[in-house]
C-alpha cells in the first residue's frame, strides 16, 4: 500500500500549497478520515450507453466505490465512493452562448480530475467557464463527504462535508461545511460553514448565514474527527440498505418502472414506492414509500421517505424529503433537508422554490403556501415568517432587503426568472417533458446502462491503486 | 478605552451586526450596507434611552482586546509611533517594556511633541 500512501501525501501537499495564502492546512481534517484499507475493499464501475461518449482514462488513481459515466480522466487521484456523472458534458459541435459570444465546442468535453481526493462527492453538469469549455477540471482539490462539484471547474480548493459549489469556477478556496456557492468565479476565499451565496454579477446577490450553534446539530466538522451531526447519522442509518445493491451483480427492480422512466440499478427502492412516467431516479438515491408523480426526479444521494411528490419536482443532488407532501413544480435545492413527522407532516404548496441547503425540520405540522421562496433554518411558523418570501413579493424588489440572516440585493424579478429558467432546464434535461417522440432526457437515455467493474491491485506496493486503464470504443 | 470604544459599546447589539462587515466581501454594495445599517439603527432604542442603557453596561462591555499593531516598544522612535498611529488609524498605542504594558501614547501626546519641535525650529 506504499504507493497509495504516497499518493495521499502528494495530494495533501498539492492542496496545501494552493491554500497557503489562506494559511489553511487540510491535513488535520483528512488524516485518517478514510482509512487506506477501505480504499482497497471496493470496486470502481463505469457505465456504457449509446448516448454518451465512451472515453475513460484512469492513471495512477484509486477509484474505490466510484462511478463514472461519460468522458472522464483521472490522474494521481483518490476517488472514494464518488459519482463522476458526465451525462451533461458538452459535445463536439455544440454552441455555447456566453453573453454576446457564441462559442463553438471543438471537441467533446471531458471531466479531468488530477491530484485530487474526493470523498463521496458528486461531480455533475458541465463547465460553465467560457475559458475552459471543453475541459471540466478538478485539480489539487480535496472534498469531504457528500460535497457537490456541479458545473464548477475547481483548482486548489477544499470543500467541507455537504458543501456545494455550483456553476462557479473556483481557485484556491475553502468552502465550509454545508455551504453553497453559486457565484460564477471565486478566488482565494474562505467561506464559513453554513453560508448560502448566490450571486449573478449584473442582476442579484443572495446571501444567508446559518447560526453556527444551530447548524452544528446537523453538521459539524473539526480537525481529527469525521464529520458529525444529524446529517451524518441519517446517512449512516441507511447505509446498510445500499450494501445489497452494490454487492449484487444483477438486480431486478422491485417496483414497476414505466417505459419512459429510469430507475438506476444502484438506487435503493423500499416498498410502497410508485414511479410515474418520465421519472428519473439516479444511483445512490433512496426511496421508501415515495410517490413520484410524472416528471419528478430523485438525484444522487437523495432520500425520499414517506412522501408524495405530485409531479415535475426537482429534488436536487443530496436533498432529503421525509414525511412531506409536495405540490407540482417544486424545486428542492442541493442537500436540503426537509423533515416532517408522521403525525406532523410538512406540506409545500406548488411552485415553491426551496433554496439549496435549506433545513426545514418541524415537530408540529407546517404548511408552506404556494409560490414561495424558502431558505435557511425553519423549525416552526415563526422561522418560516423570517426565512421565506412570496415570489410575487420578491419580484417587486428592485434594490434590496434583508430578513433574519438573509440579505438580498438587486432585482428580485431577475432572481425568480433565473431560478424558474434553471428549474425548467433541469426538468428538460431529465426528460420530464418527454412525450414519446421528442424531448428525451436522462430518464429515457439512462434506462439501459451496462455497468463494468474495475478493481485495484490486491496486494504489494501497488495495493489499492488501480492499474492504468484506457477504455475506448 | 477610547471615545470610539465607548460609542461602540452603546451601539445596538444584534446578530446581524457582524454580518454587515462580511457583506462587503460577498459583493454587496456599500449603498445597501449603509441602508441596512440605517434600518437597524431606526429599529434600535432611540438616543433618549442611552442614559439608562449606559448605566446598565459593565466596564467589560466597553473594553476591547488590543491587536498586535496597537503596541509599541518604549524605545521606539517618535517617527515609528507617528507612522503606526497614522497608517493604522489608531486612537492610542500601548507602550510596552519587556512584554509589560507601562503606559499609553495618545495622538495628542505625539502631536504635542511634534508641536514643540516645530516651535523650536529655526526655519
Amino acid at each position: 500500500m506504499k504507493a497509495l500512501k504516497e499518493l495521499f501525501d502528494r495530494i495533501v501537499r498539492c492542496v496545501n500549497i494552493n491554500l497557503r495564502e489562506l494559511d489553511y492546512d487540510v491535513h488535520p481534517f483528512v488524516k485518517n478520515i478514510v482509512p487506506l484499507d477501505q480504499l482497497v475493499k471496493f470496486y470502481g464501475f463505469y457505465g456504457i450507453t449509446p448516448h454518451h461518449p465512451l472515453d475513460f482514462q484512469f492513471l495512477h488513481s484509486n477509484l474505490a466505490g466510484s462511478y463514472f459515466l461519460g468522458k472522464c480522466r483521472t490522474t494521481n487521484s483518490i476517488l472514494y465512493k464518488s459519482d463522476i456523472r458526465g451525462d451533461e458534458l458538452k459535445k463536439k459541435g455544440d454552441v455555447f452562448q456566453y453573453q454576446d459570444f457564441q462559442i463553438l465546442i471543438s471537441r467533446d468535453e471531458e471531466i479531468r480530475i488530477e491530484d485530487s481526493f474526493l470523498i463521496k462527492t458528486l461531480v455533475h453538469n458541465c463547465s460553465h467557464d467560457p475559458e475552459t469549455l471543453e475541459k471540466f477540471f478538478i485539480s489539487n482539490t480535496l472534498s469531504a463527504h457528500y460535497a457537490n462539484i456541479h458545473g464548477s471547474p475547481t483548482d486548489g480548493s477544499f470543500l467541507g462535508p455537504f458543501a456545494t459549489v455550483d456553476l462557479t469556477t473556483m481557485n484556491d478556496c475553502v468552502i465550509g461545511a454545508f455551504s453553497y456557492v453559486q457565484a460564477a468565479e471565486i478566488n482565494h476565499l474562505q467561506i464559513e460553514p453554513g453560508t448560502v451565496w448566490v450571486r449573478n454579477l449584473d442582476n442579484f446577490n443572495f446571501w444567508y448565514q446559518y447560526p453556527l450553534d444551530k447548524l452544528s446539530h446537523y453538521i459539524h466538522f473539526t480537525a481529527g474527527k469525521p464529520p458529525q451531526g444529524l446529517f451524518m447519522d441519517f446517512v449512516e442509518k441507511h447505509k446498510k440498505a445500499f450494501e445489497r445493491v452494490f454487492e449484487t451483480v444483477n438486480i431486478d427492480p422491485s417496483v414497476t418502472v414505466p417505459r419512459n422512466a429510469s430507475l438506476d440499478r444502484y438506487a435503493v427502492i423500499k416498498p410502497k414506492t410508485l414511479i410515474s412516467d418520465n421519472v428519473l431516479v439516479a444511483q445512490r438515491a433512496f426511496l421508501q414509500n415515495a410517490w413520484l408523480g410524472v416528471g419528478a426526479n430523485a438525484q444522487e444521494n437523495c432520500y425520499i421517505i414517506n412522501s408524495r411528490l405530485e409531479g415535475f419536482n426537482v429534488t436536487a443532488h443530496g436533498a432529503k424529503i421525509i414525511e412531506t407532501d409536495l405540490g407540482q413544480n417544486i424545486f428542492v435545492g442541493f442537500n436540503s433537508f426537509l423533515r416532517g413527522r408522521p403525525k406532523s407532516r410538512l406540506s409545500i404548496g406548488k411552485e415553491c422554490i426551496i433554496m439549496p441547503h435549506t433545513i426545514i425540520d418541524i415537530k408540529k405540522p407546517l404548511t408552506i403556501p404556494p409560490a414561495h421562496l424558502v431558505w435557511g433554518l425553519v423549525t416552526c411558523p415563526a422561522d418560516l415568517e423570517i426565512n421565506s418570501i412570496s415570489l410575487k413579493e420578491l419580484t417587486k424588489i428592485k434594490q434590496g432587503f434583508s430578513r433574519g440572516g438573509m440579505f438580498f440585493e438587486g432585482n428580485g424579478a431577475s432572481f425568480v426568472a433565473a431560478f424558474r429558467e434553471r428549474i425548467h432546464h433541469i426538468l428538460e434535461a431529465n426528460g420530464a417533458f418527454y412525450n414519446g417522440n421528442k424531448d428525451k432526457g436522462h430518464a429515457q437515455k439512462n434506462q439501459n446502462i451496462s455497468f463494468n467493474l474495475i478493481q485495484p491491485y490486491p496486494e504489494g506496493e501497488l495495493e489499492g491503486l488501480f492499474p492504468t486503464i484506457i477504455i475506448r470504443p | 478605552m477610547s471615545h470610539l470604544h465607548a460609542l461602540s459599546a452603546l451601539e445596538p447589539k444584534q446578530d446581524k451586526a457582524n454580518s454587515f462587515q462580511e457583506l462587503d466581501q460577498f459583493g454587496f454594495s456599500s449603498n445597501l450596507i449603509r441602508q441596512l445599517r440605517k434600518q437597524r439603527r431606526q429599529r434600535a432604542a432611540p438616543l433618549e434611552d442611552l442614559c439608562k442603557k449606559a448605566a446598565e453596561l459593565k466596564v467589560g462591555d466597553f473594553m476591547h482586546i488590543s491587536a498586535e499593531d496597537e503596541f509599541i516598544d518604549h524605545e521606539a522612535t517618535l517617527d515609528m509611533a507617528i507612522d503606526q498611529l497614522v497608517q493604522e488609524k489608531l486612537l492610542s498605542l500601548m507602550v510596552t517594556k519587556d512584554d509589560n504594558t507601562i503606559g499609553i501614547l495618545r495622538p495628542a501626546d505625539v502631536f504635542a511633541a511634534v508641536y514643540h519641535t516645530m516651535a523650536e525650529c529655526s526655519i
